[in-house]
């Protein structure tokens, strides 16, 4: 018998409305993954991680166990977004990064960042499907 | 010695002598007579004298006295006086004295004539005036003649040697005059040379000139061209970058409107077109993703390594062959050399290649691949062979544009990227790419691999493969 899946929450950072979109849809029949909030770009990302502002009530604003984030946006880049999250002590935080590049400077950059994970959008299911495996390794090797 | 007594006019008649004999012609050879002269103030002793010498064959001339020796002495060059010692008015000593006196006459050989009693004091008296020797009367003949003959030749080898001299002195003269006139010639030409060199050297700066301005036109003209063509490689690329996003999304929205509608009843024509609209936009994104692998290999230098290209044809085959499932294809892989060349690019193209191959033969029940190497005019030629369904070669000069094709959508699918990535893989390369085929006869792709020298060592970033998930391991 299997134990009861734990339910991650999820913050999905990126502009694109339409991406947004197509990632919910994706994360629909997965019970155990809830996207918790979404953001348009990384100086709102960056506030909601440091409980800033109208983010300060954690009740609403919950601080997420994984973090789908965008590379190009406006204000703050998804890079940016990485810097900063290397200057704080959130250790325990799966960054996945989601983009339309494939380009192996991108990736090489993300990882070196501290990416867990580097995806790129996708509409098809197949690829879908393997994205939702990878973000259940990810998470499963966080620290419970 | 022929006796050539030429008899000279009566001194006593005071008539001008010519001057006899005396050749300033510059033959050598001509020996001109010398003049003796014989003063004495008895005629029969000039006579007995002159009669005694006149073998020897010059001028003789007689003078009676000193005073007329002195005027003959004036008008001619002698070669010997013979002098007689006694003579009344003025002797011999006395003329002797005198003529010593005259500058030009200092030299002149003075043989005294005396008689044998008046010996030792005129002896002495005589040396001390100048005189050169002494003949004793009785004249002994053979004595005088000796004697006189002496300065005779004396006489002549002076006036040879002077001829000589003047002939010298003429000669180094002209030969003066001409150096001086090759000078002043070597001096003109001189000069028109250097009017040339100057020249020159102007017109030599003048091309050194234009030959750096035609570099630095050149220089300015390439960093224009190839700032234009970067230019053009990156709008290319972030066109076709954008237009990624947009076309996932129509994707996107395409596959879930297919879902919504399973349930919904919707007429074959309405479904038709919602078919095709979704396709449409696939294809599209398929073109932008070719378009950007296209713009990525033109963009980058590549770093070339020494590749067997067995081993990359190999790699090749085995991908495909993993996914063509159990259809049947007979692969015929030759010897292939090693080659300089990017290893990323040089795959892109066989993969290309050999991918077109694979699909023109589905129709055929056995496909043959064929994958070699040639000789043609000398250069060596790698080609990729098939039995599939070729095509018309009116046609063949459209092959390898940018999403040209020969075949329909629907026969084969394909946007008609692949020839023109190889097309342009295998300029950069250095080389030429080529087909040759027949409709239903299949077709042969040649290329060559240009020339072999490393190209730059920028850091190459190679293309990716293909546009897909990358998912990396976590382990």
């Amino acid at each position: 018998m299997n134990p009861p899946k734990k339910k991650y929450q999820i913050l999905l950072v990126d502009d694109s409305e339409d991406d947004r979109f197509f990632m919910r849809m994706a994360l629909q029949e997965q019970s155990h993954l809830a996207i918790v909030a979404e953001l348009c770009d990384g100086e709102e990302a960056i506030a909601y991680l440091s409980g800033q502002g109208c983010f300060a009530d954690r009740k609403m604003h919950p601080f997420p166990d994984l973090i789908f984030l965008d590379l190009k946006m406006p204000r703050k880049s998804g890079f940016d977004v990485l810097v900063w999250l290397k200057t704080q002590q959130f250790s325990q935080l799966p960054i996945v990064v989601l983009s339309g590049s494939f380009l192996p400077e991108d990736m090489e950059k993300s990882y070196a960042l501290g990416a867990a994970a580097y995806h790129i959008k996708t509409a098809t299911r197949e690829e879908q499907a393997a994205m939702i495996a990878t973000i259940e390794k990810v998470l499963e090797k966080k620290p419970r | 010695m022929a006796s050539s007594l030429k008899l000279v006019s009566d001194p006593d008649q005071s008539t001008p002598i010519e001057n006899p004999g005396l050749d300033m012609v510059n033959n050598q050879s001509v020996d001109s007579k010398a003049n003796i002269l014989v003063v004495d103030d008895r005629e029969d002793k000039r006579l007995a004298i002159e009669a005694i010498i006149s073998d020897l064959g010059q001028n003789i001339i007689k003078a009676g006295s000193g005073r007329d020796a002195l005027r003959y002495l004036l008008e001619m060059d002698f070669a010997v006086i013979l002098l007689d010692v006694n003579m009344p008015g003025m002797d011999g000593f006395e003329t002797a004295f005198l003529i010593r006196q005259k500058k030009n006459l200092e030299h002149v050989p003075i043989i005294f004539v005396t008689a044998v009693s008046d010996n030792e004091t005129h002896l002495s008296r005589g040396y001390s005036l100048g005189a050169v020797d002494y003949i004793l009367t009785p004249v002994m003949p053979d004595v005088l003649r000796t004697k006189v003959s002496v300065f005779v030749e004396l006489f002549n080898t002076t006036q040879q040697v002077r001829r000589q001299a003047e002939r010298l002195r003429q000669a180094r003269d002209e030969l003066e005059m001409r150096v001086k006139q090759r000078t002043n010639e070597l001096a003109v030409v001189n000069a028109s040379l250097q009017v040339e060199v100057v020249e020159r050297k102007r017109v030599e700066e003048e091309i050194r000139l234009l030959n750096s301005e035609l570099e630095q036109r050149i220089l300015d003209r390439t960093a224009e061209l190839r700032t234009a063509n970067e230019e053009l490689e990156t709008f290319t690329y972030s066109i076709a970058h954008d237009l990624r996003a947009p076309l996932r999304q129509i994707h996107g929205f395409s596959k879930l409107l297919d879902q919504e509608l399973e349930s919904v009843t919707l007429s074959e024509t309405a479904r038709k077109y919602l078919n095709r609209i979704g396709q449409r936009g696939q294809i599209m994104g398929q073109m932008v993703d070719d378009l950007l692998s296209l713009s990525r290999i033109t963009k980058q230098d590549f770093d070339r390594q020494q590749l067997n290209l067995n081993s990359i044809v190999g790699e090749v085959v085995a991908g495909i062959k993993m996914e063509i499932g159990d259809r049947k294809i007979e692969w015929r892989v030759g010897d292939l050399p090693t080659v300089m060349c990017g290893p990323g690019l040089i795959r892109q193209a066989f993969t290309n290649l050999i991918s077109n191959a694979v699909k023109y033969t589905r129709p055929r029940s056995l496909a043959v691949i064929e994958i070699g190497k040639t000789s043609i005019n000398n250069e060596m030629v790698i080609y990729v062979r098939d039995n599939g369904v070729g095509f018309n070669m009116a046609h063949a000069d459209k092959l390898f544009g940018v999403f040209q094709r020969l075949h329909s959508q629907e026969a084969f699918e394909g946007t008609g990227v692949g020839l023109a990535v190889v097309a342009r893989v295998i300029r950069k390369h250095g080389g030429k790419v080529w087909a040759e085929a027949k409709e239903n006869e299949g077709a042969t792709f040649y290329f060559t691999l240009g020339n072999q020298v490393a190209s730059t060592n920028r850091q190459a970033k190679e293309p990716p493969d293909q546009v897909s998930l990358i998912v990396p391991s976590l382990t």
